[in-house]
């Protein structure tokens, strides 16, 4: 039986198209942000240039 | 009516929404929030849509892969969840071929940099002189020449040569992975997004190498590049498929503008409020354009 007490459902506001509040440091250039959509492994991505072992 | 699609922390759909609101364009969201989700069926093959139990049928998509739910929250499930719904948004594109997707040929293609500098070269732009090698004991050799080093695929900052070879252990021949090594360029950086037609150019002055070291770096709104190299960005940005990008630009040291890499996914909420959303106005136009005749 499906657990219907997880959190599947979305607030209301979703559908009525309230919009959540932005967070407080919205004001990305690009930082430190992966910007090619659809490579998570981005995020595993080594911070040394040559890898490590 | 425009579909927004992506993570409920990402500023960038979540000003549009607002915007497209303020405007009167009608724009549903889907957002995927860290702890909160819709309920999605998409019929397979025939690619209906039915969102919070009501059936969809947007005209335009906007979907952008969630990176922001899993800076929040490191935890693999968080990354995988937000993959999983970009997944089934780029079957719903896939499957409704009469909607206007923004970036629509690139979705679910990852832009590889060395491809896309090559490209760029063919297209008449300057990029970076160098190599991608693992080469060790060649790079020592080369160490007092002032060249950088970068990852590959991203996630680390581009960084002084000596310093990446300082990461790696003494005496080693081949590091574990190939990286870009390439010649230095100067600053200050030119970050240009475009939009379908239009382009946004600002300039960061910073002197760290990479600008992402200092994120409080100041901007300035300035002329586009000139044509020779605007319209070279241009098709570049129509052959990988993107209507929206961004490209990074330096200079070399003849004082030639170099394309350092097109961004097929670009963070720019800090350049839409310095030109009072001109650049959500400017996706916001491309989705809701009429279509055309065939």
């Amino acid at each position: 039986m499906a657990d219907t007490t997880k959190k599947s459902q979305a607030p209301k506001e979703y559908k009525t198209m309230a919009i959540p509040e932005e967070p407080g440091d919205d004001e990305y250039k690009t930082m430190a942000i992966p910007e090619e959509p659809g490579d998570e492994r981005q995020q595993q991505a080594s911070k040394k240039a040559f890898g490590e072992k | 009516m425009i579909l927004l699609a992506g993570g409920a922390l990402d500023p960038h759909l979540t000003r549009a929404l607002r915007r497209a609101e303020a405007r009167g364009i009608a724009a549903r969201g889907l957002l995927v929030g860290p702890d909160t989700w819709p309920t999605l069926t998409l019929s397979v093959p025939g690619g209906a849509l039915i969102l919070d139990g009501e059936a969809l049928a947007p005209s335009a998509l906007w979907v952008r892969h969630d990176v922001f739910a899993a800076l929040a929250d490191p935890r693999p499930a968080v990354a995988a969840r937000a993959l999983d719904w970009y997944e089934a948004l780029l079957g719903f594109a896939a499957l409704n071929p009469g909607v206007r997707v923004l970036n629509r040929e690139a979705l679910g293609r990852r832009v590889n940099k060395v491809a896309a500098l090559g490209l760029a070269a063919r297209l008449g732009l300057r990029v970076p002189k160098g190599v991608v090698t693992n080469d060790l004991q060649a790079l020592r050799a080369r160490a007092g020449e002032g060249l950088v080093a970068k990852p590959l695929r991203g996630g680390g900052l581009c960084v002084p040569l000596q310093d990446a070879l300082g990461e790696q252990a003494d005496g080693d021949e081949a590091a574990p992975s190939p990286a870009f090594v390439q010649t230095r360029l100067l600053g200050p950086e030119l970050r240009v997004t475009l939009v379908g037609e239009r382009t946004f150019t600002f300039a960061l002055h910073t002197e760290a190498l990479d600008h992402r070291a200092t994120p409080d770096a100041p901007f300035e709104r300035v002329d586009d590049p000139p044509k020779e190299v605007l319209g070279p960005l241009h098709e570049l940005a129509a052959a990988l498929g993107l209507q929206l990008c961004a490209a990074d630009l330096k200079r070399d040291a003849e004082g030639a503008l170099v394309l350092l890499e097109m961004n097929a996914q670009p963070m720019y909420t800090a350049y839409d409020t310095a030109c009072d959303g001109a650049i959500t106005d400017a996706i916001l136009d491309v989705l809701s354009a009429p279509a055309q005749a065939a």
